[in-house]
């Protein structure tokens, strides 16, 4: 079943068009990882799926309902979680207060339920709870930026580069933890990354973004098996 | 004059200060711009309660609260006719904007009930006289509510939902909308309590000395100095950039500048030397100046984040 259809989106920032028609769509807990580079429009597609900008033309559809011009807060009600790839914490809240704030939609009980959860896939934030969001390492910021999001429990999750600027090890664990919400949460998710080996393996399909177009779209195994694929897309 | 009653003076100043400059930073940190709309504001309140003091008869405290409530919804109010439509523009053409709105709203306040100062109907305070200084019962109350409202905030701010959520708007507004956050409704609640406030200082201002349409026109260097010198967006800091100004007001006046330059007697030459009162604006204008100099983000401002 497609949960989300994107459908010949057009969309940009104030008059300039930076997505000339993408269509993309994500099966119940499917995992998707979106590629190509840089300044190809992938952060401003999720930007679009998320109702931050304008969609000029196009539909996003989500279990069969149209919600191509929801603002992002009625998307979140909606199912949505986003984790933006730049200022995916509030710096000058604690890590509580960056977990109550992604429960906000959500009553008492279920905040402390949820947070419950959370700790159990993201231990590390358990013991820094009063500290500072701020003064979080990387890749614990990112921890608490899908912690964050979490807090709705969304069935989808939209990941914007979530291993970039990360050490090696941090990468590894931050995709550990997104195969955990696909595997044991059920989330269906998209991924966007530059560097996309270890977002491949635990997706099931590809695409690829080019110039605000769609290049290319194949099973993420496909992509990985395929030496000449990987070439050209993943730079060898 | 003694000592003791130059801090009693500074902490009453302080404490009608602080309520204007509170809302001036948090709309500053929402909103980021600075509104000169801001003590205008604060006077169309000190006059609404003036309708229901002097004009229906209410007792002041009864006549504050109302214009309280009815200068923050009247924000609101202008937020949805001017400021919304601008969210996207940068901080400068919101400012010049709000310079305007503050203008408009001196003179139709002139236009109502003319440019002399009026009075409300308080009765005559008499002063609470000790050994080391006088206050009035009205005063003591400024400092009460001035105290009051302060902690109002921080338990807002820390203990409440809306209270983080509007830090969280503060922080990153696009991340708080992913929190599910209606940030424009966060907005709304941010112009109620800023501008309540202020008009809570405008009429105990009012109370003190007397109403006037310039009256917010004439302490608007002070507040901005207040919001600026304690880090604007800052609320703490605002609450402490009141205080240093109360403080810098009044002691300027109080402070003998011939001592000073003579070292307390060091160097042969004596002549007392006293800022004029007439001067006591320019105190804060000065101050203003070399903060803006010195230290632009003030005492507790954050380094912009690069
Ligand atoms: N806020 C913005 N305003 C205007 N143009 C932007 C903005 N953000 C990104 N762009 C432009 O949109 C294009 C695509 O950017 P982006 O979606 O961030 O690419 P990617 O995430 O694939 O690296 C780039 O040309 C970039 O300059
Ligand atoms: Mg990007």
């Amino acid at each position: 079943m497609k949960i989300l259809e994107a459908k010949n989106i057009v969309a940009g920032y104030h008059k300039s068009e930076i997505l000339h028609g993408v269509s993309i769509h994500l099966e119940h807990k499917e995992v998707v990882t979106i590629i190509g580079p840089n300044g190809a429009g992938k952060s401003t597609l999720l930007k679009a799926l998320m109702g931050y900008i304008n969609i000029f033309d196009g539909k996003v559809i989500w279990k069969g309902e149209d919600i191509t011009h929801l603002k992002p807060y009625q998307k979140v009600k909606k199912g949505f979680g986003y984790v933006p790839q730049l200022g995916n914490v509030f710096p000058s809240l604690s890590v509580l207060e960056n977990l109550q704030m992604g429960g906000f939609t959500q009553g008492k009980d279920t905040i402390k339920e949820r947070m419950g959860r959370v700790f159990e896939l993201f231990p590390i934030l358990k013991q820094k709870l009063s500290a500072k969001a701020g003064t979080l390492s990387g890749g614990q910021r990112q921890m608490l930026g899908m912690a964050r999001a979490l807090m709705t429990d969304p069935e989808l999750l939209l990941l914007d580069e979530p291993s970039a600027g990360l050490s090696p090890k941090a990468s590894e664990e931050v995709f550990m933890t997104i195969a955990d919400m696909h595997g044991r949460l059920e989330k269906s998710i998209i991924i966007i990354e530059q560097d996309a080996y270890q977002s491949l393996s635990i997706s099931d399909r590809c695409y690829v973004l080019v110039m605000g177009k769609n290049e290319f779209e194949d099973e993420a195994q496909n992509i990985l098996s395929n030496p000449k694929i990987k070439e050209a897309y993943l730079g060898g | 004059m003694t000592l003791i009653q130059v801090i009693v003076n500074s902490i009453i100043r302080a404490s009608e200060l602080a309520l204007l400059a509170l809302g001036l930073t948090i709309v500053y940190d929402i909103l980021k711009f600075a509104n000169f709309a801001h003590t205008e504001l604060a006077m169309v309140g000190a006059y609404i309660a003036f309708i229901f003091n002097v004009g229906l008869g209410l007792p002041i405290a009864v006549a504050a609260i109302i214009a309280a409530i009815a200068t923050g919804l009247f924000s609101i109010l202008i937020d949805r006719a001017v400021f919304k439509k601008m969210r996207e523009s940068t901080g400068i053409i919101v400012m010049v904007t709000s310079m305007g709105v503050g203008i408009a709203l001196r003179n139709t306040v002139r236009a109502i009930w003319g440019p002399d100062a009026q009075n409300y109907a308080v009765p005559l305070q008499k002063p609470i006289v000790t050994a080391w200084f006088r206050i009035t019962p009205l005063q003591v109350w400024i400092i009460v509510i001035g105290v009051l409202a302060m902690v109002a905030f921080y338990l807002l701010l820390h203990y409440t939902t809306l209270g983080k959520a509007m830090r969280a708007t503060s922080d990153d507004p696009a991340l708080a909308q992913a929190s599910g956050i209606a940030t424009e409704k966060i907005i709304t609640y941010v112009w109620f309590i800023a501008i309540s406030f202020a008009s809570l200082g405008g009429v105990l201002i009012g109370m003190e000395t007397y109403i006037q349409p310039v009256m917010g026109f004439a302490i608007i260097i002070p507040v901005f100095c207040a919001a600026i010198m304690g880090g604007i967006g800052n609320p703490y800091g605002a609450m402490l950039g009141a205080l240093a100004l109360g403080l810098a007001e009044n002691f300027g006046l109080y402070i003998n500048f011939g001592k000073v330059l003579n070292l307390g007697g060091l160097l042969p030459f004596s002549k007392d030397f006293y800022i004029p009162t007439g001067y006591k604006p320019a105190i804060s204008f000065i101050i203003l100046i070399v903060v803006l100099l010195v230290r632009p983000r003030g005492i507790l401002g954050k380094k912009k984040e690069g």
